[in-house]
């Protein structure tokens, strides 16, 4: 076995036993005679603490031993003690937790990276998952059910060198079945708990509330669902920073609570729900909510908009506002009591993921950013639209709708152009030059798709409207990574390659 | 043959010579379709189905500073290894040999380390990672705005 799997799988394990543990020392917290959460707690430190020295990581396995001797000494006395003895658990976690980050593969075997100095940008870890035996038993016995109906399909088509359409036909239904079968399977295997990701975060919060003075709970709704594993990993770090946002920026100290009339300790909830082919994820506190004003001189004082017009902007504008990139710099830290700190660097992850983010926020009584995000990334629904001699596929969640309007309706200033859709002037832009393709001929009525681009609502002009299909996205090939709106890959029906392209990130 | 000898295939492109060595070379296959890629100019990359891998096809003469493969039949599957889809596709004119060419040491500012000869032609011998890295940097500066 390649020694990268060896650290792979052993970081993996190590995490899900950090995370276990997490959760019985929350238990532990309400409840610090649990025994069951105490017996978890002990049971992960000593699997820890046995991994890490098989693998000879002696920083890892001297932590885990230490958190395992104090937590003996709770077992011992049938309790743990909140105040001396609670806080050094979770820091002995959190230790653990960044030592096995650091832990890289060297030809010699594992070693922390402050051993192994420089090798920390050039290490990769595979992306690995463990599947259970059973799951690949039942694919291999799915590629066994196609090479049969392929040879069936064989024996219709020669049978006495008479082919029989019927049975033929029958044939390929059979094979089709059991190759959506294969995809549902196969995509299960990427399928992975949203929980992966958020199962830290309410000892993150608590953690944060104690740096921060105030007094923080997150709870958790529907973590369970689960959601393409690609997409979840990448859910961490947005969810993170909306949580810190939370606790840092929406949440009152308790005394300013109390002056309210707010329960002391504020409130974090995440909830995640299924809505058809997507999922919902709601971050809600019940903070202050958005500095409206703070927003307003912000986006005066960066040119976003005119100052006679700051104060009327709606509640909606002001949300928008939050996640300009302008407004979302450190600098905005202290003046944007509520939030606004990094908006745009969630926006831009979960845009690359397929998916939006909106915030609504009531003044005093807390914000709540709504992020949806596709279930799978692998497999998604697109619009195929011709562009010149070119097709391009657009994932259809991108496309509020698609439109035809007469050429001489289209009205033109200078470069920019405008088509009039629901009575008012959009801006018009041509995919063609967006992509560099060689355009189609004018003709006499224009196909546009509307969309958001950049943040703005705008009609894309296409030639023509292929079809639409639920397909199998692959990433853009790494020599051609980078290139703007090109978000993925997909095959037409003729075998060639199809670019995905987000309108979000196009001009 | 020294130790630091080893097995390479030489084809040509432009008229001009070239080898790499046989173990950076996953395939060599027909010239199949290609398709433009949006927002880079179709001269210098295309894209193809290469067994289900969408495989970027780089034109040699944005690379290696020779005319266009004027008769390109076969493309040389370059990059990737086991699982990973290859990364790269160069059309090649026609493929010469094999070629018993030297490691020489990588030029820094150039794509061929070294010569070497076949049947009294020299061979410009080619590194798979230079190449690789070449074709980077050139489609990251023909990237237009999208």
């Amino acid at each position: 076995m390649d020694p990268a799997r060896y650290r792979a799988l052993f970081v993996e394990e190590t995490n899900e036993h950090l995370a276990e543990m997490r959760r019985a020392l929350l238990e532990l917290e309400k409840d610090p005679a649990s025994t069951g959460a105490l017996e978890v707690c002990f049971r992960m430190a000593h699997s820890i603490k046995g991994m890490a020295a098989a693998m000879h990581l002696v920083p890892i396995s001297a932590c885990a031993h230490a958190l395992e001797e104090r937590l003996q000494a709770a077992r011992a006395a049938g309790r743990v003690d909140p105040v001396a003895a609670l806080p050094a658990l979770l820091a002995g976690v959190s230790e653990i937790e960044t030592l096995t980050s650091r832990t890289v593969d060297t030809k010699e075997g594992l070693l922390p990276l402050d051993r192994a100095p420089g090798l920390a940008q050039a290490f990769q870890p595979p992306a690995s998952i463990r599947v259970r035996a059973e799951t690949l038993d039942r694919l291999l016995a799915g590629v066994g059910e196609v090479a049969l109906a392929s040879s069936r399909l064989r024996v219709a088509s020669r049978d006495d060198g008479h082919e029989d359409p019927s049975r033929v036909v029958a044939g390929l239904d059979g094979m089709d079945r059991v190759l959506g079968d294969l995809e549902r399977r196969a995509l299960e295997l990427r399928a992975a708990p949203l929980l992966r990701v958020t199962e830290g975060l309410p000892g993150l919060a608590h953690d944060l509330g104690v740096a921060l003075g105030k007094r923080v709970s997150l709870t958790l709704v529907g973590a369970p669902l689960e959601l393409d594993r690609s997409i979840v990993d990448r859910l961490g770090d947005p969810l993170l920073h909306l949580v810190r946002n939370a606790a840092a920026h929406g949440l009152e100290t308790p005394a300013e609570r109390r002056r309210k009339g707010k329960p002391e300790t504020g409130s974090i909830r995440i909830e995640a729900r299924r809505d058809q082919d997507a999922v919902e994820i709601a971050v809600i506190d019940d903070g202050a909510g958005l500095d409206s004003d703070a927003i307003r001189r912000k986006a005066v004082s960066a040119g976003l908009v005119p100052a006679d017009l700051a104060d009327d902007l709606p509640p909606g504008e002001i949300a928008r506002l939050a996640f300009h990139p302008g407004l979302s710099t450190a600098s905005a830290v202290s003046e944007l009591a509520g939030r606004g700190v990094g908006l745009d660097a969630v926006q831009t992850v979960i845009e690359s993921l397929g998916g939006h983010v909106d915030l609504l926020s009531e003044p005093g009584r807390g914000t709540t950013v709504r992020v949806r995000v596709p279930l799978s990334a692998a497999v998604q629904r697109v619009i195929l639209v011709g562009v010149g001699d070119e097709t391009i596929a657009v994932p259809i969640g991108r496309v509020e709708r698609i439109d035809e309007v007469d050429a001489d309706c289209v009205e033109r200033t200078g470069s920019e152009a405008f088509v009039p859709i629901d009575g008012l002037p959009l801006p018009l832009l041509e995919l063609a030059s967006l992509l560099s393709i060689a355009p189609a001929p004018p003709r006499p009525r224009v196909l546009v798709l509307l969309a958001d681009v950049r943040g703005q609502r705008m009609a894309l002009r296409f030639d023509r409207l292929v079809g639409q299909q639920e397909t199998f996205v692959k990433p853009v090939p790494a020599l051609l990574a980078g290139l703007g709106a090109l978000c993925g890959l997909t095959f037409g029906t003729d075998g060639q390659p199809v670019f995905l392209v987000d309108p979000a990130r196009l001009a | 043959m020294s130790a630091d000898d080893e097995r390479a295939l030489a084809f040509e492109i432009g008229g001009m010579a070239f080898s790499l060595p046989l173990r950076d070379v996953r395939e060599v296959t027909d010239l199949a379709e290609i398709r433009s890629v949006p927002t880079l100019p179709r001269a210098l990359v295309g894209i193809t189905n290469h067994r289900g891998d969408a495989l970027p096809v780089v034109a040699a003469s944005a690379l290696l500073g020779v005319g266009a493969a004027s008769d390109a039949r076969q493309i040389l599957v370059l990059g990737g290894n086991g699982d990973e889809p290859p990364q790269m596709g160069l059309p090649v004119d026609r493929i010469l040999g094999l070629a018993e060419a030297p490691q020489g040491r990588r030029d820094p500012h150039g794509v061929a380390r070294e010569r070497a000869m076949l049947d009294e032609r020299t061979l410009n011998v080619l590194d798979v990672t230079r190449l690789l890295e070449l074709a980077g940097e050139t489609i990251g500066r023909a990237r237009q705005r999208p």
